[in-house]
């Protein structure tokens, strides 16, 4: 996939984003013609049914509590991945500056390749923890989408910190809303904020700072 | 080391580089002259692969790389040290440094050279990279290409504004990687005498030839500098 379509589009993020949901509306149909449009149930394993008793009118799921854990590791994982590695390493260094990455001698190709490969990963792996809470259907992703670009305009783009606390800002946010307004009252709120948020601060949440920012 | 032969280059319409040769011996410094626009550093990106050739061949240590890829190039000793410095901006000196090990070499560590020819480096380790004044970027990025324990050191004008201490410690370096004999050296410059005081031989471009090339001794006597004069 990397090869055959996002590597030609490497430097133009827009066209990227549209081939990227191109094909992802290509394999949603594909699953669909294959396995059926009905959503099918994924049995939760045992000791993630049912919930902790917290108060007597409050019950804190298993499953939710686990899907937490199990993204703070990931996120964890990633940001170990990415500082602490020779991989990483490469990673930050050719999103900085891909010819002079080269020339040093890191095999581009190659990095893009696992890059996008550990990407996906995680994609699988959140779609993983997303089998807990709902049934599976093909279109499961496309929900998530929206929220998602959202968290990573609001964090700055290439910012794993910035991607956390936004992620966690609009969750929290929305959740609050939509126990004064309701769902659909809350996303336009989150929205309305988010627009006048990036007028504000078009770089994100957590901009890069130094002298070189300016060059 | 490195040989040129007959190298031709196009930029859209125009012919940058015609029929470029050029011959860099081991243990030696070869210092490019011109002025701006004569095809220096088009021939310098030639060299690591950044653009493709249209005719003529580069070939390193008795192989032909004109067709390899730079981190190819740089996995066979070819080392960098671009106009404008370009190290990575938001990575500490000390990853910028261990990226000059992304050639296959990492076991064995930043060498200690490094830090003796350049002693700010030592300092600065857990700065990033795009924190650093103009001169410490461009110690930093020759650091870098040291890294690579290259065979061939490729500078493109090490000292466009830099104070002139450190363009002494830079030319003192220079010297010293020359004289252990084992690295070949391509200096392009625009500052005449810098590049007078370090040329072993030397060789002029203008409009994407080159017109003239001689051994270093000779510079003086060749009135070089008229042609690089404005």
């Amino acid at each position: 996939m990397e090869r055959l379509v996002i590597r030609h589009l490497y430097g133009r993020p827009l066209e990227t984003l549209l081939a990227t949901w191109g094909i992802s509306l290509v394999l949603i149909q594909a699953v669909r013609s294959l396995f059926g449009a009905q959503n099918v149930a994924v049995e939760n394993p045992q000791w993630l049914s049912g919930g902790w008793q917290f108060m007597s009118n409050l019950v804190l799921p298993y499953n939710r509590m686990a899907i937490i854990v199990f993204a703070a590791v990931v996120v964890l994982a990633m940001g170990l991945i990415l500082t602490k590695t020779r991989l990483g390493l490469f990673v930050r260094a050719v999103t900085q500056n891909r010819q002079m990455a080269s020339c040093v001698g890191v095999a581009t190709p190659r990095v893009d390749t696992l890059a996008f490969g550990l990407g996906s990963g995680i994609a699988g792996l959140a779609g993983c923890a997303l089998s807990q809470v709902g049934n599976v259907g093909p279109d499961l992703g496309q929900s998530y989408i929206i929220d998602s670009f959202m968290v990573v305009v609001l964090g700055g783009v290439g910012q794993l910190a910035g991607t956390v606390y936004a992620a966690m800002g609009l969750g929290v946010l929305n959740k609050l809303f939509e126990a004064q307004a309701g769902a659909v009252l809350a996303k336009i709120a989150i929205l309305v904020i988010i627009i006048v948020f990036i007028q504000k601060r078009p770089q994100g949440l957590f901009a890069v700072k130094g002298r070189f920012v300016e060059q | 080391m490195l040989t040129i032969d007959k190298l031709n280059q196009y930029y859209g319409g125009s012919h940058t580089l015609r029929g470029i040769s050029l011959e860099l011996p081991a243990g030696k410094v070869t210092t490019l002259l011109g002025r701006n626009g004569v095809g220096k550093t088009t021939l310098l990106k030639c060299l690591m692969g950044l653009l493709p050739v249209a005719s003529g061949s580069v070939s390193f240590a008795g192989k032909d790389i004109t067709k390899l890829q730079p981190y190819a190039r740089a996995a066979m000793g070819l080392a960098y040290v671009p106009q404008g410095r370009e190290i990575f901006p938001r990575l500490t000196v000390e990853e910028n440094l261990l990226m000059g090990l992304a050639n296959g070499k990492a076991s064995r560590g930043i060498p200690d050279y490094v830090f003796e020819m350049f002693p700010v480096l030592k300092d600065m380790l857990k700065r990033r990279g795009g924190d650093l004044s103009g001169g410490q970027q461009q110690q930093l990025a020759i650091g870098r290409a040291l890294s690579m324990r290259p065979k061939l050191l490729i500078l493109d004008e090490p000292t466009e504004g830099i104070q002139p201490s450190i363009i002494k410690d830079i030319g003192a370096a220079i010297r010293k990687l020359a004289q252990s004999g084992e690295m070949a050296i391509l200096l392009v410059e625009q500052y005449y005498d810098f590049a007078e005081s370090l040329a072993d031989q030397y060789a002029v471009m203008a409009r994407g030839e080159i017109v003239k090339a001689g051994p270093g001794s000779e510079m003086q006597a060749e009135n070089v500098k008229s042609l690089v004069a404005i």
